[in-house]
């Protein structure tokens, strides 16, 4: 199809006008659906019918800014006051994930709360709503102060209320209330951060906020973007700040819930620190914007986060916090792509400028990745929950039997995150870390930080691997299940097919992805790398086709490097059928038999080797990398 | 150091009402009848003293006095005697438990609950021990009355209930069937990671019955050859032994050369068995190229025994009154042309075993244990050896010819592993050093087997000791009628060593275990003292463990 | 032609792994001074495990895992340019790829230990798993030297870049650890804690019989024969003459030389227990990280 003919008609779109009308009914969801809370499934489904009416007109908005025309800032009054609304790509891309994991999230409510008869409903379908309100706020208000804190106060809020759901549990009210603290302080950084800036006014938008910081001296800076990026580092979860109330948070809130915060929530944070550090740079004479200092930065904070939360992850014998620490080492690979993609982007070799620029495509790549496997595993082990009454790790095993699609499911999510190919996780990985590798030549740091983040995607893999493996394979629930285990109803087990069909797709069609992407930071005017994406002829460089994706580095003949997910899946499964064929080629029967104990004991309880017992040795020799479960 | 006189004194002073009797047949033998109140009192002061704790034996007086007898035996190592406290108690009557003082009498005083129906009060673990699983609970099978070919029916789901695992550990189950464990037993390891945090054990699984079989169906001269077949690996140790407790209870006097010869096959016999040793331990930790070296060098020992006896191993040499072969020069002359090849071969091995750093990691500070918890536990052979325990039967209570041999008695303080390696490596040298010796001290006259025609008067007792390869073994010997032993008791090296292995085993990590369990060169058939399995190959059929156990019964018939 | 030289890689490695594997075995019996088995006995093995009966303890994912295994490892075979000629699969696929290529293989493994619900099965699969972490930055290193070097990820690229630049202090150190660790990529002693027979019974295999013990035994041939093919081109690329057959040849000869290196180390050394490993193997992670530290600086 011709774009112009899609330009032109969407042209009209009224991109705010509807961004306000989604907002409105999921104001009228807040309201409305909390009366019928009294019949669960009537407004679990209320609930889900009017959200999604509010994240379609959303998702159109996310497909006419990413794909068609970015809009510029805009003033909207709102009653009295007027807000500065911002919705240009990126902010498109992040309302499209919001929006989309917002579908997802309200549909597999609609079954998973019933296993909650103790509770009433009322406060969640009130929270739902709102919260998805304030991330969408978030990421559309092109302030740091007014449109900010109203954005900012309600997705806190509402998310406390959500988090705290289990209030009958002592100890989850005090996660509950450290998570709460933790965000208002977040939230006092960056409007400290903000209000730094000589001139800054209540209400001034990003636009006005970058005059008047151009204007002041160079080493302002350090205070102001480090008071921001404090702020936006405690709610992105990076190291150290994360484990303070990550872990805690997510995994004490009900599953739907915990793959928004996870899958979504702390992207806000990500979505801030792009903004500020890529965007609310000005171009002025005195004031000189140390990009390689903030890269640098940035990107070590990065590789700590995302190792050190790995390997906490894989010391976890919670399932859902185990997800949690991983949210913080996936997010690790992200604020690492930022920084490493900052950094380069600021030196002065074109080599490093093309490469900063591919790993922020990977930045990109992978928030949306995340976003859909992370999602996916809370979903799953809220299935896991939903049907066995636990998610210890300890006890759970031997579900593949009971639960064959759920663990289809989370088999695929668990090596999406992996990052094997050729699933989604790979693509964006291989993104993140090949940069830095390539970038290795002229940069030493750059390509350590690469190796580290190699050597932690082995960890996460051990890490789900002990995930899925002491879930699904392996043996437990038969004795620690609660109730009788079944798969769980169709109406949970749709959404996740829906994710796990989009965490193969991500994998297999990464070219799409890519030039999406690259469109993004095409349309989205303002940021630094603006022109350089414009200019670079980046599309001469960074190959994309139904094969994959290959970047070829100025002044190299041979191709930098490639990925082609489809190829390699294409020659994996002709091998497996050669393999099969292989296994069955002498016509030998199977015959299914007992678990062989050395012959005087039968597998029991007491003498399956748990999940604690996993990986002793590793732990013991990464103690010092915090998070170590104490029985 | 009190000599035999003041150990009486000292005990007769002490429990002057308690000691009815004390009887010394022999130099270095006490046996001394105490009444059974002061069991415990009189047996810690024993071990005050300076004491030992052996084995107890237990004995069926039901139908003659109505009593049980009980009987701890005790070896005072520094002044080279040996000393039995001889008791008696009614049958439904408990008598008190040395246990809780004296941890090794744990496994005997079990053994006789199972037994014979001992009670014991104060018992820490009165669980059953030898019989198996599914044995009835009323049925005593050492008691007099119940037939040696008794064959209770076979039971379903009765299980042994193994100690519970402690709070955060799972449990490794390990054996019978395991290739760490070369007979059956069943170890229930606790483990936290990989870090073992506990274990139990439960064995006896071939336990064959020799003992109840040799006092009912065999006679005296008959017996040697079945107690050689105790253990496949060190044989004439038990042979040895048996003989010395008949010799002793009959005061039979055999010829020195005979006593040589016994010498020279017990030592060829720790050659062979440490050479065994030495390849699997290599196994154990991996190693496989010290397995295969080590059983190489072992070969012509193999070949030597075979030239000497007629067999390979189990020699059925050892005869009551001397031994059944004579050893002429021309065998001499093999047995030098042998132990010099053997000597000169295991000298590479010992140099390569000792440089090796990688074995060193596998072994150094591994199942530690110290010393004093080895004295505690009553621990024998290299095992003790290895941890700082000077002892050494074949020195403190000297046999057949030991008493002329000059030998160093290797003791190490690492109180590891690595200790029993060397331990075991330096005595097959000292070993090879005292065949030698043997060779040019042996007398060239007398008979190699004194023969004793005499009926042998019932109700006497013999207690005797030597130095098996894995430790000391202690035989007591009861006569009785009919030219067949009233009681007879066999303690193998691996009866008290292997109660010491779940401390060793503690704060070691899992991949430790084989070599901990190696480490004291265990033998769980000398201790459970084979049954055939006979299947018939037919078409391939599931069989679980109860229709196994049903099947093997079945072709035993 | 480039489609042929896929097969022609598929069925060197199919034809020659066992043999390879029969060398090992023959050499380690003859440092045990005992007969050893005929080299083809590893052919013998797998043929004979196919025809027998499978048993089965777990779910799917032990029916899946030896064909997971060895497809991976296939695949990363059908990659690679063998004989210092790329085919036509080698442009579409970076050392990120093979890497990840790798560690499938290794988590079929450890999915087959899991699935097959023994203690014995999960112990094994533990130790698979740190021992896979642990030694595969070591590899990603030794490719990663290249892609500093040539400043592609690209495998033949990599894998050549020896040949481009010659020897360097930094390879020569790379070369020491990577030999250091070839013990652990290929699984054998003192590394193959994972199997350790005398405590775990060969750990997450214990379960594993007739074809699917055939298919994870051809796994484990395919993939000792893949790490001396990665250390031939990588660091003894010397003997190119440009002629394919021959240039196949002349590597073929010299993954023997390696092959009779990793028989000597497994001969001569006991298994190392897994927290002592897991030392030795972050020493090699530092050591490689130096060299490749030197690399960049094109020492």
């Amino acid at each position: 199809m011709n774009s112009d003919f899609y330009g032109k008609l969407l042209y009209e779109t009224d991109v705010y006008g509807n961004l306000l009308t989604a907002m409105l009914i999921l104001l009228i969801t807040a309201v409305v659906v909390p009366f019928v809370s009294g019949k669960r499934k009537l407004a679990g489904w209320l609930n889900f019918i009017l959200v999604a009416i509010a994240a379609v007109v959303m998702l159109n908005i996310s497909y006419v800014t990413v794909f068609e025309s970015s809009k510029l800032s805009q003033l909207v009054n709102i009653g009295p006051v007027g807000i500065y609304f911002l919705v240009d790509s990126l902010s498109g891309f992040f309302i499209g994930i919001i929006a989309f994991m917002a579908i997802i999230s309200a549909f597999y409510s609609i079954n998973y709360m019933e296993h909650y008869p103790d509770y009433k409903m009322a406060g969640y379908y009130v929270s739902y709503p709102l919260f998805i309100l304030g991330m969408i706020g978030i990421v559309t208000v092109d302030d740091l102060s007014l449109g900010f804190t109203i954005s900012w106060q309600l997705m806190t809020i509402a998310s406390y209320f959500l988090v705290r759901f289990e209030y009958k549990k002592k100890e989850n009210i005090k996660s509950a209330n450290k998570y709460l603290v933790l965000m208002e302080l977040a939230w006092i950084f960056v409007l400290a951060g903000a209000f730094m800036i000589k001139g800054a006014a209540f209400g001034d938008s990003l636009h006005a906020l970058i005059m008047k910081l151009g204007g002041m001296a160079s080493s302002a800076q350090y205070l102001i973007y480090g008071l921001i990026l404090l702020g936006f580092a405690f709610k992105a979860g990076i190291f150290p700040l994360g484990q303070l109330w990550l872990p805690d948070a997510h995994s004490i809130a009900p599953s739907p819930i915990s793959a928004l915060l996870s899958g979504v929530m702390i992207k806000t944070g990500v979505y801030g620190i792009i903004r500020t550090f890529f965007w609310m740079v000005p171009h002025s004479e005195n004031f000189h914007y140390n990009g390689t200092f903030w890269g640098i930065l940035i990107a070590s904070f990065g590789v700590a986060t995302l190792f050190i939360g790995t390997v906490q992850s894989m010391k976890q014998n919670d399932s859902k916090r185990l997800l949690a620490y991983s949210s913080i080492g996936q997010i690790g690979y992200i604020i690492f792509g930022i920084g490493s993609a900052l950094y380069m982007f600021n030196t002065n070799s074109e080599m490093l400028k093309l490469l900063g620029l591919v790993s922020v495509v990977g930045v990109i790549y992978h928030i949306l990745n995340h976003s859909i496997f992370k999602g996916l595993l809370f979903l799953s082990s809220g299935s896991v929950l939903y049907a066995t009454g636990t998610k210890d790790l300890n006890k759970l095993g031997g579900l593949m039997k009971l639960m064959p699609i759920s663990a289809l499911v989370a088999g695929i999510a668990s090596l999406s995150i992996s990052g094997v190919p050729p699933f989604s996780g790979f693509a964006s990985k291989w993104t993140l870390i090949s940069t830095s590798l390539l970038a290795g030549g002229e940069v030493l740091f750059l390509v350590l930080f690469g190796i580290i983040a190699l050597f932690t995607s082995a960890v996460t893999l051990s890490c789900y691997v002990k995930f899925f493996g002491m879930t699904y394979t392996s043996a437990g629930s038969e004795w620690n299940a609660e109730h009788e285990v079944k798969e769980v109803p169709v109406g949970m087990l749709l959404p996740k097919l829906v994710l796990a069909a989009l965490c193969v797709i991500q994998g297999l069609l990464p070219f799409f992805y890519f030039k999406a992407i690259i469109g993004i930071f095409q349309n989205s005017k303002g940021s630094i790398v603006h022109a350089a994406f414009n200019n670079m002829n980046l599309n001469e460089r960074v190959t994309t086709s139904m094969m994959g994706v290959s970047v070829n580095l100025p002044g190299m003949s041979a191709v930098s490097s490639v990925a082609v997910p489809a190829v390699v899946l294409i020659v994996l499964i002709a091998a497996i059928l050669f393999a099969w064929w292989l296994k069955n080629s002498a016509g030998s029967k199977d015959r299914i038999t007992d678990t062989w104990l050395c012959g005087y004991r039968s597998l029991g309880d007491d003498n399956r080797y748990r999940n604690r017992n996993v990986f002793a040795a590793l732990k013991s020799v990464l103690w010092w990398t915090g998070g170590n479960v104490k029985e | 150091m009190p000599n035999i006189d003041e150990v009486k004194k000292r005990l007769t002073d002490k429990f002057k009402g308690d000691i009815t009797n004390i009887d010394q047949p022999v130099n270095n033998r006490l046996f001394v009848d105490i009444k059974k109140d002061k069991v415990k009192e009189i047996s810690n002061e024993v071990i005050a003293m300076g004491g030992r704790y052996l084995v107890s034996v237990g004995y069926d007086r039901l139908a003659e006095e109505g009593v049980l007898g009980l009987i701890h035996t005790f070896s005072l190592d520094k002044d080279s005697i040996m000393m039995a406290l001889r008791t008696s108690t009614p049958e439904n009557e408990p008598i008190e438990s040395i246990t809780p003082d004296i941890p090794n009498a744990g496994w005997s005083e079990r053994e006789y609950m199972d037994l014979l129906g001992m009670k014991f009060k104060n018992h820490p673990k009165p669980k059953r021990l030898i019989v198996a699983d599914d044995w009835p609970a009323d049925v005593y099978p050492l008691r007099k009355d119940v037939p040696w070919n008794l064959m209770p029916p076979p039971a379903e789901n009765v299980a042994y209930e193994l100690d519970k695992c402690p709070e955060g550990c799972t449990v490794v189950p390990v054996g019978p069937y395991h290739p760490t464990l070369h007979e059956p037993a069943h170890f229930s390891v606790f483990v936290d990671g990989e870090t073992i945090k506990g274990a139990d054990y439960r064995g006896f699984m071939t336990h064959r019955g020799i003992e109840k079989l040799c006092q009912t169906q065999l006679t005296y001269n008959e017996i040697p050859f079945v107690a050689e077949r105790i253990c496949g690996i060190c044989g004439s140790v038990h042979a040895t032994s048996y003989s010395q407790a008949v010799e002793q209870a009959a005061g039979l006097k055999i010829s020195r050369r005979a006593e040589y010869i016994r010498t020279i096959m017990l030592e060829i016999e720790r050659v062979h068995s440490h050479l065994l040793w030495l390849g699997i331990a290599g196994h154990l930790i991996g190693f496989d190229t010290v397995f295969m070296q080590s059983w190489r060098v072992r070969e012509p020992i193999m070949w030597l025994g075979e030239r000497l006896t007629g067999n390979r191993k189990t020699y059925g040499m050892i005869v009551v009154g001397g031994v059944r072969r004579d050893i002429t020069p021309e065998l001499k002359e093999d047995i030098l042309n042998v132990i010099n090849k053997i000597e000169e071969e295991l000298l590479v091995v010992k140099n390569a075993v000792i440089g090796d750093t990688a074995i060193h990691k596998r072994t150094k500070g591994v199942g530690r244990i110290t010393k004093e918890e080895t004295i505690k536990w009553s621990l024998v052979g290299p095992v003790a050896r290895a941890r700082g325990v000077d002892i050494d039967a074949r020195r403190d209570n000297p046999y057949a010819a030991y008493d002329e041999m000059k030998f160093d008695v290797p003791v190490f303080d690492d109180c590891d592993v690595w200790a029993t390696v060397l331990v075991r490596i330096i005595e097959t040298f000292e070993a090879i050093k005292i065949i030698r010796q043997c060779l040019d001290k042996m007398p060239n006259d007398g008979p190699v087997l004194t023969e004793y025609l005499d009926p042998l008067a019932p109700g006497k007792h013999g207690l005797t000791c030597v130095e098996a390869p894995r430790g000391e073994v202690v035989h007591y010997l009861i006569t009785g009628k009919e030219n067949s032993p009233e009681r007879w008791r066999v303690r193998a090296p691996t009866y008290p060593n292997l109660q010491g292995v779940p401390l060793m085993l503690l704060n070691d990590q899992f991949a430790d275990l084989p070599i901990i369990i190696g480490s004291i060169d265990p033998c769980f058939s000398c201790t459970d003292r084979v049954d055939v399995i006979n299947i018939k190959s037919g078409e391939v059929q599931k069989m679980n463990r109860h229709e196994l156990e049903e099947m093997s019964r079945k072709y035993k018939k | 032609m480039d489609i042929l030289l896929i097969f022609v890689n598929i069925v060197i490695f199919l034809a020659l792994a066992p043999l390879f594997e029969g060398v090992i075995r023959k050499l380690t019996a003859k440092v045990h001074s005992r007969q050893g088995p005929p080299v083809v006995q590893p052919y013998y093995d797998v043929l004979k495990l196919l025809g027998k009966e499978n048993l089965v303890t777990g779910n799917l994912g032990f029916k899946m895992a030896p064909v997971i295994a060895l497809a991976s490892i296939l695949t990363a075979i059908a990659l690679i340019p063998l004989g210092f000629r790329e085919n036509f699969l080698t442009q579409y696929a970076d050392i990120i790829t093979i890497i990840y290529l790798l560690t499938l293989g290794g988590v079929a493994i450890l999915l087959g230990g899991l699935a097959s619900r023994n203690t014995y099965g999960v112990i094994g699969a533990s130790r698979e798993m740190i021992t896979m972490i642990m030694v595969e930055p070591v590899l990603a290193m030794s490719f990663i030297m290249g892609a500093v070097k040539t400043r592609s990820l690209g495998l033949d690229s990599t894998m050549y870049s020896t040949l481009g630049s010659g020897y360097s202090w930094s390879l020569a150190l790379m070369l020491l650890v990577f030999i250091m660790a070839l013990q652990a990529f290929v699984g054998r002693q003192p590394f193959d804690i994972a199997e350790a027979e005398q405590e775990i019974m060969e750990g997450a295999f214990i379960e594993y019989s007739g074809p699917n013990l055939g298919l994870f035994k051809l796994y484990k041939m395919l993939k000792q024969m893949f790490y001396a093919v990665l250390f031939v081109t990588i660091f003894m690329p010397f003997l190119k003459t440009g002629f394919f057959i021959a240039d196949v040849a002349i590597q073929l000869v010299e993954v023997l030389v390696v092959i009779v290196l990793i028989a000597v180390l497994g001969s001569t050394n006991p298994r190392l227990r897994i927290d002592q490993a897991v030392k030795y193997f972050a020493v090699l992670i530092f050591l490689s990280l130096a060299a490749v530290g030197l690399s960049v600086y094109g020492i």
